[in-house]
């Protein structure tokens, strides 16, 4: 009898357990892919708009450029995670990178050449808004990792120091992480390999189309 | 003139090996994205064939033991009012989720022609994400 009652405990929280490993990786997942979809829409929304107001126009080299790039991260975000990422940071260590195309740093330097301060500023922010939305996909987005940062030993200790920079300022905790990462020149590199593949897939789709 | 045909050519040259650089390029993170790819599903189907195990050790330790009628039946009668009441709750919440996410993907769907088509008067040459109306991945780059 007591077997009995132990078995059944084990079936019923079986059955639990697949509900719940269907929800996480399957639901969960999509619906954090969707969150990440709706922010980079939002800002490809705010490019728009700009160039709608007159800033830039709409067959300007630098405003393509940054739309074919964020649409490139909208087409494949279902692509990118912390993994990927990895992978994509030892592939700057380790390959030869002469395969590359150009790189998007340059390509956005040599599309933004001809712009006006005040717009190159504007852009840039935009893009700097891409690559903290990008950050927290990839390191903050599902209930592991934000309990992989909360656990680690670095993340109580950065978290409290970048709060209390943070205090007073209106600026987002991961916009500032972001930033902060970014002095990393391997961490840049791979978020500028990441920004050149979603530049490569989103014109790929472009020029299909 | 000769000049201006040699530019041309030069443009031409470095367009070509940007393309196939790019080509290059986009093959390198298809191949990185198939081992991310086997070892999603290695995780996900891991931990299913992982929980069907000890369902399928729990189910061969009441086999013989006892019938499927009293086992139901032995099922509901261990169940508390709290933990009914927890199913429910766990139920219940999945259902609205995925009717919310349903409504959702369904507005999407509905107002996306529209806002194209006024994008489109301001931006002839609008690009496009290529998800679908529902603002799901396309088909087409599931790997």
């Amino acid at each position: 009898m007591n077997s009995d009652t132990s078995a059944i405990s084990v079936l019923i929280s079986g059955v639990s357990l697949l509900g719940l490993i269907y929800l996480y990786f399957w639901r969960f997942t999509s619906l954090w892919i969707d969150e990440f979809r709706q922010s980079i829409f939002s800002v490809r929304d705010e490019l728009f708009d700009y160039a709608a107001q007159g800033n830039i126009a709409f067959d300007h080299p630098a405003y393509t450029t940054l739309r074919s790039m964020l649409n490139g991260y909208i087409r494949f975000s279902h692509r990118i995670s912390a993994l990927y990422f990895v992978l994509i940071l030892l592939s700057t260590i380790f390959r030869n990178r002469a395969f590359m195309p150009m790189l998007m740093s340059d390509k956005w330097i040599e599309v933004a050449a001809d712009l006006d301060a005040q717009t190159r500023r504007d852009l840039n922010a935009l893009r700097e808004k891409t690559g903290s939305h990008v950050f927290h996909f990839l390191f903050l987005s599902s209930f592991t990792k934000k309990a992989l940062v909360l656990l680690s030993l670095v993340g109580p200790t950065l978290f409290v120091k970048l709060y209390l920079e943070h205090k007073g300022q209106k600026e987002k905790l991961e916009v500032k992480a972001y930033r902060f990462s970014r002095h990393s020149n391997r961490f840049k590199l791979s978020i500028d390999t990441l920004e050149t593949e979603a530049y490569v897939c989103g014109k790929e789709h472009a020029l299909a189309a | 003139m000769a000049d201006s045909s040699h530019d041309d050519r030069d443009a031409l040259v470095k367009r070509i090996a940007e393309l196939e650089a790019e080509r290059t390029f986009g093959q390198h993170a298809r191949n990185i994205s198939a081992v991310v790819n086997v070892c999603k599903y290695l995780i996900r189907y891991g931990a299913i064939v992982w929980v069907v195990y000890y369902i399928y050790l729990s189910v061969v330790a009441l086999a013989g033991q006892t019938t499927l009628a009293a086992l139901g039946i032995h099922v509901l009668g261990d169940i508390s009012i709290s933990q009914a009441l927890a199913w429910l709750l766990g139920g219940a919440g999945t259902l609205y989720g995925l009717n919310e996410r349903r409504v959702r993907k369904s507005t999407v769907a509905k107002l996306q022609p529209r806002i194209i088509e006024l994008e489109r008067g301001y931006d002839p040459g609008r690009s496009t994400s290529s998800l679908t109306l529902r603002g799901d991945t396309n088909p087409d780059d599931l790997e």
